[in-house]
């Protein structure tokens, strides 16, 4: 009971853990948002399919559903991780008021999933501020009726719930990783490597999902083929910190400058860390590859004659970039989420690097790069494992329908514009770090 | 004289609630080592900032060699520190995710050496304070009274002419404290800088040729020769 007064008490006077708090409601809320979004237009599928709608419909609204409750999920991991991994002094001040590791720990994780459900509040907010946008897309030739992308009071219910459990569980898992004593929050102290073995389970799941593509005919084969693309989706993150430590450590040995040197180095270092900023884009850059080949299946639709897929070309197009929409936005508060906390993270770094003389542009142009090289590196590995995605469905496809390529390179560059942004959205906090006055090392 | 400093004014606030860490400071820094003391709140961190043109102070000035440091530009300032300085600080001074080395080089890859000669000059002052065999090591593979010689060998490498070290030991068991004194003594008396140690610790004082005592923003007393017990202005 003293601990969580105290507790309390700590979180009404850390004023400089605001940040962190917002950023976290921001994340949980978007996430919120977004699912409630998606599942309010899967049950507007569902709905006019059960009064004749064509149920092609449902089916492609599943497969969007599937492919942006990853990035969702991903989302409110990291709101979860960054709102329990930034709160070392206060979690040490407790273990000094005398409370025991498991009660320090619970009333953490108590703490990440009260902030949940405050972010998942907001994002039921967001979704019910989305619906008249929403509302205006048009598929089948008619727009939504709000009524019609209104999820049930169960499902609403069961959203917030699971945003909370993917909270707790975060938490629970994050804290398994770090050991709270009186003293402080101890971590890792050597570089992280990231094995090999990585590739050869990858290679597995890829060359799976050519057979798996032959079975989406059947309802078994749909769950199975979900399944797969599933796997394949997570083979992105299994793939890319690896090669980012490959990346970086090649790198190394060719950074000249102060900027590439650090870049390289936090390559290398921790390669899922460096990952982690840019996970968001690379998830918009793999829906976009995805996507591709949504035109190319439309343009071999047959028109005209069946008049309930007359509008099937349209809304397949439709749909690729409503999907795709709402994947960049998920990176967009992703990278932006990240790279702000990163500068909260870094603060003593900064400071430090400026005291020894180095100049605000040289900071600056170091976090670009930072971000920078693992970006591209993963925009590329998304790129080409989307193509061994639609690789089956005949590439070539592709290259007969020019909308398919834009919504791809569209994609690419719209997520490269995002990050770009974010990092610079995020500079004046740089400057705000460095007039701060405080010395590294200061609490 | 290297750096000297007239009538330091720094205040924080205005009218009532006006907070003075400076009153109107005179201080000459010569080659050797000088050590700044005082109780907590006494001016001695400010003090050393504003040598180091890490603050501008509210009035007065800081001359280095003839230049005044509060007309120089921010960028100015900072080339300053990276060329002519050396700073030592209690904690958090090492980038985690770069060996030792790496961390030494940093101040003379920022002002445009190539990372082997950097490299290179960086293991010769790793040697310098002990640490050789222990270049490729990482700031969390290192105890901290190594981390601590790390960052002596990076104040010293890009040859400055004053370091600044503020609580050097503050972090360190007094054993550590003592060993660690002793080398950033030696050091940066053979690379032939002037050293400014800030501490509220007579026993790191007294490794000091010189010791000035501060007390609510005035330097009170002065020492020409090693301290070798607390004064009673520090009571």
């Amino acid at each position: 009971m003293i601990a969580l007064r105290l507790w309390w008490l700590l979180l009404r006077r850390q004023t400089d853990q605001r940040l962190t708090i917002m950023l976290a409601l921001i994340a949980f809320g978007v996430a919120t948002g977004a699912l409630l979004t998606v599942l309010g237009g899967l049950a507007a599928f569902i709905g006019r399919s059960e009064h004749g709608g064509n149920g092609l419909y449902v089916l492609l609204a599943q497969i969007a559903t599937v492919i942006l409750i990853i990035p969702v999920i991903t989302l409110g991991g990291s709101a979860a991780r960054l709102s329990i991994s930034r709160r070392d002094d206060r979690l040490a001040a407790l273990r000094l008021a005398g409370a025991t590791s498991s009660q320090v720990g619970a009333i953490a994780v108590a703490d990440a999933a009260g902030q949940a459900l405050a972010g998942a509040m907001l994002g039921v907010v967001l979704y019910f501020a989305a619906l008249p946008g929403v509302a205006m897309i048009n598929f089948e030739g008619r727009p939504f009726a709000w009524s019609e992308l209104l999820v049930t009071p169960a499902v609403l219910a069961l959203t917030i719930a699971g945003v909370v459990l993917l909270a707790t569980v975060s938490a629970v898992l994050t804290l398994a990783r770090i050991a709270i004593s009186p003293l402080g929050v101890a971590r890792r102290s050597s570089p992280k490597r990231v094995s090999a073995i990585r590739i050869g389970v990858a290679l597995v799941v890829l060359l799976a999902w050519a057979p798996a593509t032959k079975l989406l005919g059947s309802d078994a084969g749909l769950i199975v083929g979900m399944i797969v693309f599933g796997l394949c989706f997570a083979v992105l993150n299994l793939i890319g910190p690896f090669v980012l430590g490959l990346i970086g450590r090649l790198s190394v040995a060719r950074a000249n400058t102060v900027p590439k040197l650090l870049a390289a180095r936090r390559l290398t270092d921790d390669p899922r860390a460096a990952w982690r900023p840019v996970a968001g884009v690379t998830l918009a850059t793999f829906v976009a590859g995805v996507l591709s080949i949504g035109p190319a299946i439309a343009a071999s639709q047959p028109t005209g004659a069946d008049p309930e897929s007359a509008h099937l070309p349209a809304d397949l197009m439709t749909g690729s970039l409503v999907t795709l929409v709402i994947a960049a936005l998920l990176a967009a508060v992703s990278v932006g989420v990240n790279q702000a906390a990163r500068v909260y993270d870094l603060r003593d770094q900064y400071q430090m690097l400026h005291l020894i003389g180095t100049d605000v542009p040289v900071l600056k142009q170091a976090r670009v790069r930072e971000t920078a090289l693992p970006l591209v590196a993963s925009v590329a590995i998304a790129a080409l494992i989307s193509l061994i995605m639609v690789a089956p469905f005949g590439i070539l496809l592709i290259g007969q329908a020019p909308g398919g390529i834009a919504t791809f390179v569209g994609g690419i560059a719209v997520s490269l514009g995002l990050v770009l942004v974010a990092v610079q959205l995020s500079q004046p906090l740089v400057d705000r770090v460095l007039a701060s006055g405080r010395m590294p090392g200061d609490e | 004289m290297i750096l000297s400093a007239r009538n330091l004014v720094m205040t924080y606030g205005a009218g009532d609630a006006a907070a003075h860490a400076l009153a109107g400071v005179n201080l000459d820094v010569d080659p050797g080592s000088l050590a700044i003391m005082g109780p907590s709140g006494s001016g001695k961190s400010t003090l050393l900032h504003c040598l180091a043109g890490i603050q501008r102070p509210t009035g007065g000035s800081v001359r280095l060699r003839g230049m005044e440091l509060a007309s120089m530009s921010d960028k100015t300032r900072t080339a300053l520190r990276r060329r002519d300085f050396g700073f030592v600080f209690q904690a958090g001074q090492l980038v985690a995710e770069l060996p030792a080395n790496e961390n030494v080089a940093l101040p003379l890859m920022l002002d445009g050496m190539a990372h082997r000669a950097a490299i290179g000059r960086a293991d010769h002052y790793l040697e310098v304070v002990g640490l050789a065999g222990l270049e490729g090591r990482r700031p969390g593979e290192l105890s901290g009274g190594q981390a601590q010689r790390v960052a002596i060998a990076r104040a010293l490498v890009a040859e400055p002419v004053v370091v600044f070290a503020d609580e050097p030991t503050g972090a360190l068991d007094q054993n550590t404290g003592q060993e660690i004194m002793q080398v950033l003594v030696g050091a940066t008396s053979r690379a032939g800088a002037a050293l400014v140690v800030v501490t509220h610790d007579p026993g790191i004082a007294r490794h000091c040729k010189r010791t000035v005592l501060m007390r609510d923003g005035h330097i009170v007393a002065e020492y020409h020769a090693p301290v070798t017990a607390e004064p009673a202005v520090m009571a």
